[in-house]
């Protein structure tokens, strides 16, 4: 998948590693400043928005990309991981729905949080029990904070 | 009329009334916490004053701290905006005592209104049905299947105490409650330490319509036609239009009646809004009150577009005495609007974004309209609603609004965090929602498929463009080019033409 794009500017390699092939199909870029760039691809022209900060922000017909500067892909958290039990943005404990020994179903709400106004449920990724509550209603809580422990085996 | 008002909100509601004032030759006062000291709406009135720290707690929500800066600011009046003190009715009445004018319904018709169980009396006394609904006073599980025998299968059991979609159970025949109720039950102490249930009718796939209403303090009151506000997530509205797509002239008239009434009833003055679910279509269809919101709404600029007229500035006239300069029969509605609300929210996960806008421009074009409270380079914290922009397009059909509203936010960027939009360019676009086949849940069922459409990694045409935006990036540690490439001799804002990839 990952292979790097090669940007020519005046006959000078200016190079870019990208998280996927990028083919063989060519595109012109023309910067107009401010952030602006014209894709010119083929006989079709569009506007594009890009900043880069740290990676790169790509703005093209109302999607937004972040392309991570060291080709990665951003890690992806999957539905098993323990991290899904963390707080994942700074928040305040509004309620807490699940007592310690308590056998939960998959998607059970475990946690509600609040944030910027918006309420998020904390559910079970998996079946289990709660062994450990680690937060408290009206507790604020920082991204990355452990709120419970599930116990997955059986 | 008024000759200072201040603001007690921030952003683009802040930045709203800020504008009609200027337009009307009133003096604006905005008010601020530190988070907010030079945001948009700070910087943009006549004068600012300092209420508190960042927290919304010590400052948007301090009814001391807004009264004492109306009072050395010299406001004479106060525009609550919506959200924060809007519905509070302390902060009118304090307003009242201070010899402020508050820009909104009496105290005591916020306080009225705001409890859901008289609301829902005035409503049904005042003629507008409400859905069919009890707090059984026998809890056992037998008094409960009765009641919900007695108001007709499929229930709705709930939490009397609750909010929030929290220990909502549906029921569908009296031999199949009890697991429902005693789940309900169990999920109603766990949130609120209060078992107690609610049992109504389960509407099940209703609109959400809502009628803005204008009353004056010399007896007359009108509505303003409705909102159709169905597509919600967490009861949280993401796109608002007017007309309702099911709209018929005969039902208009019946609900603008109905809606007219229950203010009527209320006392009420300013601009408010009735809430209706709707069942059905067509002269046929059935209505329910749901609530009444004392205050502006954040979709009035719909109304506003089809109605050609300002609900603001009314507001304002109103709140000096002035009648309303209107009749019911001289209002009338032209086109079609439809908003889009820009959230700071990642369009997939739905989790509020905090962050700095380093690229942000609002498009320009026919029949668009936009309502922000947030310039390029303003920081978006984690203390307030993510609410960035609203995008209003109007159009003489919906369909040319829709057509609208999805150009203009194919050319709304905004980076540096990332934002609902490319939700709102798919939501926009799924045949549902082009036929206006709406309902409250239309969120719930085809938000997974919206989220799927974005899962979608960047194509060959943005990493070129990403990789021209590195190569053209003056600052080395930004991240830009990359290990084996020589740029030394080379000055990208000079010498740069072309990128090809």
């Amino acid at each position: 998948m990952t292979s790097t794009t090669r940007a020519w500017i005046h006959g000078r390699l200016f190079g870019a590693c990208v998280s996927e092939s990028a083919g063989d199909r060519p595109f012109d870029v023309v910067p107009l400043g401010q952030g602006r760039f014209q894709l010119i691809d083929g006989g079709r022209r569009r506007t594009a928005f890009a900043v880069v900060a740290g990676d790169a922000w790509v703005f093209l017909d109302g999607r937004v990309f972040v392309v991570p500067t060291s080709g990665q892909t951003t890690r992806r958290v999957s539905a098993d991981d323990a991290t899904a039990l963390m707080a994942p943005m700074p928040a305040t404990v509004v309620s807490i729905h699940v007592a310690p020994g308590q056998r939960v179903d998959r998607d059970a709400l475990l946690i509600t949080l609040e944030a910027m106004k918006m309420e998020l449920p904390i559910k079970a990724p998996r079946a289990g029990r709660v062994t450990s509550l680690a937060c408290h209603a009206g507790e604020l809580v920082q991204p990355g904070v452990r709120l419970l422990e599930i116990d997955y085996g059986t | 009329m008024f000759k200072r008002l201040l603001i007690a909100n921030r952003g683009e509601i802040a930045v709203r009334v800020i504008r009609a004032c200027r337009e009307m030759g009133i003096e604006s006062v905005a008010v601020y916490s530190d988070a907010d000291r030079m945001s948009l709406h700070t910087t943009l009135a006549d004068r600012a004053v300092r209420i508190g720290p960042s927290s919304a707690a010590e400052s948007y929500l301090s009814i001391s701290a807004i009264i004492d800066a109306a009072r050395s600011s010299g406001a004479q009046a106060v525009h609550p905006g919506y959200g924060f003190l809007s519905e509070n009715q302390d902060l009118a009445s304090a307003c009242v005592d201070a010899g402020l004018a508050f820009i909104g319904p009496p105290a005591d018709v916020i306080s009225t209104m705001g409890s859901k169980i008289v609301a829902r009396r005035i409503a049904r006394e005042a003629g507008a049905p409400v859905v069919p609904g009890e707090t059984p006073v026998d809890q056992s599980d037998q008094a409960i299947a009765a009641a919900a025998t007695a108001i007709g299968f499929p229930v709705l059991i709930k939490p009397s105490e609750g909010g929030g979609g929290i220990g909502m159970k549906e029921g569908h025949a009296a031999a199949t409650l009890s697991a429902a109720i005693a789940q309900a039950r169990r999920e109603a102490i766990a949130a609120f330490g209060d078992g107690t249930l609610y049992v109504e009718r389960l509407i099940a796939a209703p609109r959400h319509v809502e009628f803005q209403v204008l009353a004056d303090h010399h007896g007359q009151v009108l509505h303003v036609f409705e909102r159709e506000c169905s597509i919600q997530r967490r009861h949280q509205k993401v796109i608002e239009e007017t007309p309702s797509t099911v709209m018929t002239p005969q039902l208009r008239a019946r609900m603008g009646a109905a809606a007219v009434a229950v203010a009527r009833a209320a006392g009420y003055r300013n601009a408010g809004t009735v809430e209706f679910l709707l069942e059905g279509t067509g002269d046929s269809a059935r209505y329910y009150f749901l609530e009444m919101n004392t205050r502006l709404q954040v979709e009035h600029p719909v109304t506003e577009q089809v109605a050609g007229l300002d609900l603001v500035r009314a507001q304002i006239r109103i709140a000096s005495g002035e009648p309303l300069p209107w009749t019911q029969d001289a209002l009338t509605q032209r086109g079609h609007a439809i908003e889009a609300r820009v959230y700071a929210e990642d369009p997939i996960s739905h989790l509020p974004q905090a962050g700095p806008l380093l690229l942000y421009r609002e498009p320009s074009m026919p029949g668009v309209r936009i309502d922000s409270g947030v310039a390029e380079g303003s920081k978006i914290t984690v203390h307030y609603d993510p609410l960035l922009a609203k995008l209003v397009a109007w159009g003489e059909t919906r369909e040319i609004a829709r057509r609208r509203a999805l150009a203009a936010l194919r050319a709304f960027p905004i980076l540096g965090i990332k934002t609902n939009i490319p939700m709102l360019v798919e939501l926009l676009q799924h045949p549902r929602f082009v036929d206006g086949a709406l309902d409250t849940r239309f969120l719930d069922v085809e938000g997974a498929s919206l989220a799927a459409r974005l899962s979608t990694g960047p194509t060959p045409d943005v990493l070129a463009v990403a990789a021209a935006a590195r190569a053209t990036t003056a600052t080395p540690a930004a991240g830009g080019a990359s290990r084996d490439i020589d740029h030394s001799s080379l000055d990208p804002w000079t010498s740069l033409r072309g990128v090809r990839v």
